[in-house]
């Protein structure tokens, strides 16, 4: 498969203390940039199955996968700019005016971002199925493995350019009458991005199942072990973690009963053990990389994978075909659980994905599907309460020295991206005769915290939202159907905000910002997506 | 039969008790620590090194050294330390320091921390040609606490102190030098300081063309006295810019034509001591017309959170006067003493910048016209330069020397001087560095005289 993307975007900064004397004043930073991706896809997989004895099939698989990205020349040009304000002698504001647009000369005027990424993904899987009959129960006892090779290579030069000559040079909207040079000649060969990362996995596994009575029990093992490995071409005496390895092996037991209380409903119980393992990018030491970041990245090199122990129970009921009730509570205790965060450094302040300790996550859901004649209705809601504690600074006014100065306080707080409500409703249309199946659906996703912040009540939230999709597709013969898919029919916007109230104090009186409203959550960012169309003809053989 | 299901759900049962996830062995890649070896050649071999550059000897450096956490790198007077470079990769040599440098340049001998070609650049200088000036020749000096190791778990970095010394043409771009502090291709600081409880000491000394900040300090106690800055940041940067956990004082300081500020402090980079520096006494010149950003400041910078007393400076000719923005700490910044000269109208304009909330005091002396109350330096015109044709932004090679450097001029102050007697003296610095021994600081007091020459003989000495 081969994508292609080009994307031109433009971005215009106006600073809120910079120059800033309220509307229409202040430091205005333009940035151009333009990219082209190629990315290509390719995987294949060859699989057996054998029977190797009456009861006892083997399968297994081998699966290849490759994923280039090629984004040969991210463009990028920063232009600054502003206006100042005008004062009367009284020291009254009378307008403001234009400054030159000019090209930054402290850092970069422009920049050539070249990047190059390739992942490769060997799996094989190996299986046995053994049916014995034990006490005339059938037993089902499944055994096997898994080895996964996974490697990446990033290749990451950034070749920035500053003005030759003049640095007062004004930009006209044609770079051609300007005059540049290369400052960084050799390109970045030192970055972190330019790593070579190999992933091992080995698993093996067993597992049993059998019914008793009404008793459906299915347990089982699997065992992990993995073993990363990197190599970034950073200088080893300036960046910890510029080369480093991971190992860790995991057991990870599952159990599971499900008890049939009558022909068309169970309860089941389970218990399972997960882990999660972070990106390879989340480890890499590496600082920025992401141009449409609104924080510059931070890699992460001490960072834990998640472990989880999960705890289920569900009342399950399905009255007739289509239809169905569950209902659920359910516990998870999560250790070392990543978050995407902000952390200071230095004179910075970095987006980064961090462990900040242990969390424990328990609520119930429920699900009802519902259908009558060709008309359907699907409803489901999980409820979660999610808690994690961890240390925040306070920045306050000593009253004793009046000096400013800091402590740090425990927060409890859900976890980053975890919403306590999360519901869907979906009016469904099946008819087989005319071959139409179609479906309205409204998600609602509860407000989530976007990013942690490391202050006291400064999270940043994305408020819940109400997203509209409708699908639907027509048979028109024996092989083809259209179909037809909208996404974000109401144009949900994705908002974040900081829970506590704008104010207007000394140091934000300049600021007179659209968007703010004082007494209400600080207004932080807004993303509007619109429409998503999709239109397609499907034939199948 | 039954049993064996039974056993079966109990094995199962008891292995789901005993999920184990064992610790991840983590091996990360740390600096390799090379023991300093001590100097026994006028040719510094790279890597770590320590002990005593001797008085009249000159020596070298291709590559970058390093003091580490403990040992001490000591130039004695009369020591040239030259770095072999042009700026390029490779060839950029920079000096880091986890331990700590001393260097003790006297009046009748001062040392020198340059490059080979000193002379052709400030000959170049002199005739308004900046490009190897502003090129950024080596890397400058870089102090900040070691690595962290097991066996030195916390370490605090040492002291930077230096006398009578002259620094000149640092600021070359990094690649992959200290990536918490420079992106590769920033142009690196003339001296960087961020070890919080250590001392840093400058004094007597001349900061000579740096192509972004002349001095930047993330947190440390600084005594900054009686120095000279000429030419910091090619179009942007300061002479001293000094963030979070800076407290100290700097004073007697002459510091002409920086691209931004002369001096800026700022509470951001969030450690847990506020920025707390006094700047009085000092004379500024023509700082500030090289920044082409918007919402800049020309002479001195309170912002984010600052705090300090600001008094007796000479701001002759900046494109801006004093600018405290509306977050930094007003409770706890006094200012006053101030005297602002400016040639032109657009200059008197912004005596007190126009974005900032700094207001007019009442011992304040400024020109109420244009050319208006010239603060009579011994021998510098203030209004030979047209800053009327040339508000700013001015790109370097419109700047003549004489407004740039301080050539043959001198900034002391005329017998009828306005300036005379009019400070503020019943302040104290705040010293908080070390005063005794050779090492220590010699702190001048809050002087009568506004600006950095005092008619008595005390203050700037060059």
């Amino acid at each position: 498969m081969n994508l292609a993307q080009n994307q031109f975007r433009f971005q215009s900064d106006t600073t809120l203390n910079l120059g800033r004397v309220g509307m229409g004043t202040g430091r205005v930073s333009n940035n151009y940039r333009s990219s082209r991706v190629v990315q290509q896809i390719f995987s294949t997989n060859l699989h057996g199955e054998h029977e190797l004895a009456d009861n006892f099939d083997m399968n297994w698989s081998l699966v290849y996968a490759k994923a280039d990205a090629n984004e040969p020349d991210r463009a990028s040009l920063s232009i600054v700019t502003g206006r100042t304000a005008i004062f009367d002698a009284a020291g009254n504001k009378t307008g403001s005016s234009q400054n030159p647009i000019l090209f930054n000369s402290t850092g970069a005027a422009q920049s050539h971002v070249w990047a190059k990424n390739s992942d490769e993904d060997k799996t094989a899987y190996l299986n046995f199925i053994y049916k014995p009959k034990i006490a005339d129960t059938k037993v089902e006892f499944s055994f096997g493995g898994m080895y996964r090779d996974k490697t990446r290579t990033s290749s990451y030069d950034d070749y920035s350019l500053r003005l030759s000559g003049s640095t007062t040079q004004t930009y006209d909207g044609n770079i051609n009458n300007n005059t540049f040079m290369v400052q960084t000649v050799g390109g970045s060969p030192s970055d972190p991005l330019n790593y070579n990362f190999k992933e091992k996995i080995a698993a093996a596994y067993a597992q049993f199942k059998f019914n008793v009575g009404k008793l459906q029990t299915l347990g089982g093992v699997r065992y992990e072990n993995t073993q990363q490995d990197w190599v970034t071409s950073a200088n080893i005496n300036q960046i910890i973690g510029a080369i480093g390895s991971k190992k860790y092996d995991d057991f990870l037991p599952s159990l599971n009963f499900k008890y049939a209380l009558g022909d068309k409903e169970n309860l089941r119980l389970s218990y399972y053990s997960a882990i999660s393992r972070p990106g390879f990018y989340e480890l890499i030491p590496h600082t920025g990389g992401d141009p449409d970041a609104d924080y510059q990245e931070l890699g992460n090199p001490n960072l834990k994978r998640i472990t989880s122990d999960n705890f289920d129970l569900r009342y399950e009921l399905f009255p007739k075909q289509l239809d169905q009730l569950l209902v659920g509570v359910f516990y998870k205790n999560i250790k070392n659980p990543i978050e995407f965060a902000l952390v200071n450094q230095a004179t910075s302040v970095f987006y980064t994905a961090a462990n900040f300790g242990n969390a424990t996550n328990y609520g119930f859901e429920a699900d009802f599907t519902k259908y009558i004649s060709k008309f359907g209705f699907r409803a489901n809601y999980t409820f979660t309460n999610s808690k994690i504690t961890t240390t925040k600074t306070v920045l306050f006014r000593d009253a004793a020295t009046t000096g400013l100065t800091q402590r740090t306080e425990e927060q409890t707080r859900p976890l980053q991206g975890q919403s306590k409500h999360i519901g869907n409703l979906s009016l469904l249309f099946k008819d087989a005769k005319s071959g139409i199946d179609a479906q309205l659906a409204a998600v609602y996703t509860g407000p989530r915290i976007f990013t942690v912040s490391p202050y006291l009540d400064n999270d940043i939230w994305q408020k819940g939202t109400i997203t509209l999709d409708l699908s639907a597709e027509k048979k028109i013969s024996k092989n083809f159907s259209v179909y037809i898919k909208v996404n974000n029919l109401v144009n949900t916007p994705s908002e974040l905000e900081i829970r506590r109230p704008y104010q207007i104090t000394a140091s934000t009186i300049n600021q007179d910002v659209a968007n703010q409203t004082v007494g209400e959550n600080v207004f932080v960012r807004k993303d509007e997506y619109k429409q998503f169309y999709l239109l397609g003809l499907r034939y199948k053989l | 039969m039954k049993s064996i299901l039974k056993s079966l759900s109990l094995i199962a049962l008891i292995i789901s008790l005993a999920a184990c996830h064992k610790e991840e062995v983590l091996t990360l890649s740390v600096p390799v620590i090379q023991s300093g070896s001590l100097i026994t050649s006028e040719n510094l071999a790279g890597g770590s090194i320590k002990g005593t550059m001797q008085t009249g000897k000159t020596y070298y450096f291709d590559k970058d050294i390093t003091v580490n956490d403990g040992d001490t790198l000591l130039m004695q007077s009369g020591v040239t330390l030259i770095a072999v470079g042009d700026g390029t990769k490779d060839k950029a040599p920079q000096i880091s320091v986890h331990g700590t440098f001393i260097s003790l340049g006297t009046k009748e001998k001062p040392n020198f921390i340059t490059v080979q070609n000193a002379a052709t650049y400030h000959a170049e200088a002199n005739t308004a040609k900046y490009d190897n000036v502003f090129k950024g020749s080596w890397g400058g000096i870089v102090a900040t606490p070691a690595p962290i190791t097991a066996a030195k778990p916390n370490p605090k970095g040492g002291d930077v102190i230096i006398k009578w010394t002259h620094i000149e043409f640092p600021g070359a771009a990094s690649y992959g030098n200290d990536a918490a502090i420079y992106k590769d291709g920033d142009p690196r600081y003339g001296i960087y300081f961020a070890n919080i409880e250590k001392d840093f000491i400058l004094e007597d000394s001349w900061i000579f063309g740096t192509t972004d900040d002349g001095i930047r300090t993330v947190g440390g106690k600084i005594s900054i006295m009686r120095n000279t800055f000429e030419l910091c940041g090619k179009a942007g940067g300061e002479c001293f810019n000094m963030k979070s956990g800076t407290v100290g004082d700097l004073a007697y300081n002459m510091l002409i034509g920086s691209a931004t500020n002369a001096l800026k402090a700022s509470n951001s980079g969030g450690t847990t001591v506020q920025c707390n520096v006094n700047m009085y006494n000092n004379t500024m010149v023509n700082c500030g017309f090289r920044q082409t950003k918007t919402g800049r400041g020309g002479s001195i910078n309170y912002e984010q959170g600052a705090r300090g007393l600001i008094y007796n400076n000479l701001i002759a000719n900046c494109r801006f006067g004093l600018r405290m923005t509306t977050d930094a700490d007003l409770t706890n910044i006094a200012y006053n003493n101030q005297y602002y000269y400016g040639s032109t109208a657009t200059i008197l304009a912004q005596f007190l910048a126009s974005d900032g909330v700094a207001k007019v005091q009442t011992a304040d002396l400024k020109s109420a016209t244009a050319k208006d109350k010239n603060p009579l330096f011994f021998s510098y015109n203030l209004d030979q330069y047209d800053y009327a044709a040339n508000a700013g932004p001015i790109t370097a090679s419109l700047m003549p020397a004489y407004i740039t450097t301080i050539g043959n001029s001198n900034f002391g102050l005329q017998a009828i001087s306005p300036a005379h007697n009019k400070s503020k003296t019943d302040f104290a610095p705040l010293a908080l560095v070390r005063t005794t021994g050779n090492f220590g600081a010699t702190i001048t007091a809050p002087g009568n005289d506004i600006g950095a020459f005092q008619t008595d003989g005390t203050g700037n000495q060059h």
